[in-house]
């Protein structure tokens, strides 16, 4: 009796488990298609910030011939409409945009180049890149930030992964940050957080991740180091001090790295070359030039010009040479250690404008 | 570990598969006080040694009490309990308060003295642990419940992980019985918990945790704030805590009961209650029936003089409110529902018979109750009295200094939580998807996550009773 009763509660029990099992695959079933709905016909997932300079280039009556993309060396560094009046010297009209964003990483810009070079109206010629930062994600904090899981889809995560895998970072360091990816792309597959914003609107953005509050900056895209601009930009302002009170120690520092750069730490040379030769495929493709440019700062960068002589970026142009610039790096052109006040920003800009001007009479 | 975080799914997955998989009654108990006491040590180790001393005293305690021959008075070794647990809750959740407001006084009577503090950390969930236990050893000691002979049996009731830092407040009476019988998997309705775990998840990160930023901004400043912004604020903040705290009793619930285990009913949708007292007959009930049972009663309870008898009802209230946290403002805010009850009491001895008032009552008896708890939540939710008299002044009447305001368009999240509340106020969740067919629960369950999930709020927040 007790023998039947209990094969009949196991039969019972294996009724339920494969009831569970169906309702396990029904429950996964209903969350993918949900989610690839919304995919669909759901509001973008851009950051704010990103959205809004893609916007104005889709919109604006200008049309752009010439647009800067990049990390802060770009934003901060590339005023569009300095490079645009030095090119007008050059027997140049040609109208320019900074799609510069901080920090932005090489597979934020990979997809931010996928989404400017969709825009049907634009009538680019020319993509300026940022060519220093090969950089992944690593930060814990940023990866369920709106940044992080608009650049989180599945293709740009596994390109993420393999760049990681390249890296020369220690294993537990690597673990961390492809954990971090791995999180970022659940949050985008499974759209984590991102109707938040519908109650209240501060959803966390990380560093301009949230909206540009200047039109002015909007207009133009860029936004200098100047320091009488932004009392409020407390890092910046912590960065500058930082860098007056080793600002004599900064002659020296460029003399080093003049005699004997650092070791690089970029990543692999292979992954690099697949990765930049895709980048300027994708850009070729659309019938746009890409040209990169290595900003003056004082970070070794040896692969990305093997790179060049290869041919696999067919463009470079480098200043982060300080004897090829001195000017570029006087201490009192500096707004830190990284980056350009507003007037080395303009030498800067000016020099890249002519540098380009030579690169069109060349091509002609 | 919160319950909302991933952390805790593969943690229970893991309690989940071991417990069933054990089947020895005895080892699955011990597995449990384990998992319990590492979900515990997730916030600090150190803190185990408090829940331990707790168990320890009490377990002790209620055997001496049930022994023939005890070997001093039985009164003094409830005496010695009580003062073992309060003396915990005194020194880590209320030393502080009590210098700091020693030292006000002093300082108000032209006394100065040099107030020293000590850096004491609130151990998590302390006010829900110290209160369980203490309700077994006066328990015990009214012969009520026998001792329980088992200490694994015991230190599982007072540390079982679903209910250990937010309750509820489960009582030995119902719990320790469901731990001598061997709980079977084939008795677990899994339907009804997986769907109360998803509305309590729901409740927690998707209204709670959104409503918290805007109730922050306010409360941050009141004085900023236009009227309507601070009635938004406060009617946000009303449903913000109902959401957090039931919510997480809900999970707490279905996470027992997926383990085979029934812990006490919390909250019975407080927010139709037509008046105050039934308001608490719904609101953190297993807080307000222990405070009736082991405090009212203990004071006097109804036997005596009316007047006696309100005095009882003020004191427990005010008790209440102190329970909540070591600041005046929690203790106002139960002086305010003392108030309300007496008041009612009266009405119900006075007027209460007449058929016009009961019919008026009816009428308006449930949008009175929500704006005196309302009303009240300002205390609990200001971080001091000038911020809560801002407050009030726009929320009682009608003025503020001052001019940010939120838009009145927030107002417009109010009507859908309403009628969701009102809907599961019909009929629970749990008993409605008993009926459904199993193939509807996994698309119903999966539809909820995907919501779940598109409005959790990133950062997870901790649940505002963690701190009582």
């Amino acid at each position: 009796m007790k023998d039947f009763g209990e094969e009949k509660a196991r039969s019972r029990n294996g009724g339920r488990l494969a009831s569970c099992m169906g309702g396990v695959f029904l429950f996964l079933a209903t969350l993918v298609v949900c989610n690839y709905l919304l995919d669909l016909f759901g509001p973008s997932l851009h950051p704010p910030a990103f959205a809004q300079k893609l916007k104005h280039i889709e919109e604006s009556e200008v049309a752009y011939d010439v647009v800067f993309i990049g990390s802060s060396y770009v934003y901060r560094q590339l005023n569009p409409d300095v490079f645009d009046e030095e090119m007008a010297k050059q027997g140049y009209d040609l109208r320019s945009y900074n799609m510069g964003f901080p920090g932005l990483v090489f597979h934020e810009m990979d997809q931010l180049l996928d989404d400017l070079l969709a825009i049907d109206s634009n009538q680019l010629r020319w993509i300026l890149v940022d060519a220093a930062n090969m950089d992944v994600n690593r930060k814990r904090q940023n990866r369920l930030t709106s940044r992080a899981i608009w650049g989180a889809t599945p293709g740009h995560t596994w390109s993420y992964c393999r760049g990681i895998l390249a890296s020369s970072d220690p294993w537990p360091q690597k673990l961390g940050i492809l954990l971090n990816q791995t999180v970022s792309a659940c949050a985008r597959s499974l759209h984590i957080g991102t109707g938040q914003g519908l109650i209240n609107q501060t959803m966390s953005s990380g560093e301009m991740g949230g909206a540009l509050d200047s039109t002015e900056v909007l207009q133009r895209g860029f936004f200098s180091l100047d320091q009488s601009r932004d009392k409020n930009d407390l890092i910046q302002i912590r960065r500058r001090n930082a860098f007056l009170r080793a600002a004599s120690k900064w002659p020296r520092r460029v003399e080093r790295f003049r005699q004997q750069a650092p070791d690089s730490t970029e990543l692999s040379k292979e992954y690099l070359r697949a990765a930049y030769s895709h980048q300027v495929q994708k850009i070729h493709n659309h019938g746009v030039a890409a040209i990169y440019v290595l900003s003056p700062c004082l970070h070794p960068h040896f692969r990305i010009e093997d790179l060049a002589k290869e041919g696999v970026i067919p463009k470079l142009f480098a200043y982060n040479l300080p004897e090829d610039f001195p000017e570029l790096y006087a201490a009192n052109m500096r707004s830190n250690f990284n980056h350009l006040t507003e007037e080395g920003a303009d030498l800067y800009t000016r020099q890249v404008a002519r540098d380009f001007s030579a690169y069109l009479k060349e091509i002609q | 570990m919160l319950f909302t975080q991933p952390i805790f799914l593969i943690y229970f997955a893991l309690v989940f598969c071991l417990h069933w998989t054990i089947q020895r009654n005895s080892a699955r108990k011990v597995m449990l006080l384990a998992a319990s006491y590492v979900f515990y040590a997730g916030w600090d180790w150190r803190f185990l040694i408090l829940i331990a001393a707790s168990t320890i005293i009490d377990f002790a305690v209620g055997l001496i009490l049930r022994a023939p021959r005890p070997v001093l008075n039985r009164k003094v070794w409830l005496v010695l309990s009580l003062s073992a647990n309060l003396g915990i809750l005194g020194v880590f959740k209320y030393f502080n308060f009590f210098v700091e407001s020693a030292h006000g006084l002093l300082t108000a009577v032209g006394v100065t003295l040099e107030a020293r503090m000590f850096g004491i950390v609130l151990p998590v969930g302390i006010s829900f642990f110290t209160f369980q236990s203490m309700s077994y050893t006066i328990d015990v000691y009214r012969g009520r419940i026998k001792p329980v002979r088992s200490f694994t049996d015991f230190a599982l009731f007072v540390a079982f992980f679903p209910q250990l830092v937010a309750g509820p407040i489960v009582r030995a009476a119902t719990f320790l019985p469901q731990l001598a019988i061997r709980r079977r998997l084939s008795d677990v309705m899994f339907k009804g918990p997986i769907a109360l775990f998803l509305t309590g998840f729901i409740k927690k990160v998707c209204i709670a945790d959104n409503l918290a930023p805007v109730v922050d901004s306010v409360f941050a400043d009141p004085g900023a704030f236009d009227v309507v912004s601070i009635w938004i604020a406060v009617l946000f903040y009303a449903a913000q805590i109902y959401c957090d705290f039931s919510g997480y009793t809900d999970m707490a619930i279905a996470v027992a009961r997926l383990l085979g285990y029934e812990l006490c009913l919390n909250f019975s949708f407080p927010y139709f209650a037509s008046n105050i007292q039934e308001f608490w007959r719904r609101w953190h009930i297993s807080l307000s029936t222990w405070l009736r049972d082991y405090l009212y009663i203990s004071l006097g309870g109804n036997r005596g003089s009316k007047l006696f008898a309100m005095r009882n009802l003020m004191l427990t209230m005010l008790l209440g409110g102190f329970w909540h946290g070591a600041s005046w403002n929690f203790v106002v805010w139960g002086g305010l529902h003392g108030f309300a009850l007496v008041v009612h009491r009266i009405y119900q001895e006075t007027v209460g018979g007449n058929r016009y008032v009961a019919g008026l009552m009816k009428m308006f008896g449930i949008v009175l109750t929500f704006y005196w708890v309302c009303l009240t939540w300002i205390f609990f939710r200001a971080t001091n009295f000038a911020d809560a008299y801002t407050c009030l002044k726009a929320f009682v009447i009608f003025q503020s200094p001052g001019q940010a305001t939120l838009g009145p368009e927030l107002l417009w999240w109010l009507p859908p939580m309403i009628l969701a509340h009102w809907i599961m106020y019909r009929r629970p969740i749990e008993e409605r998807v008993e009926q459904v067919p199993n193939w509807a629960c996994a698309i119903g369950y999966g539809l909820a996550t995907f919501f779940a999930l598109l409005f959790l709020r990133f950062g997870y927040s901790q649940f505002i009773y963690f701190q009582f």
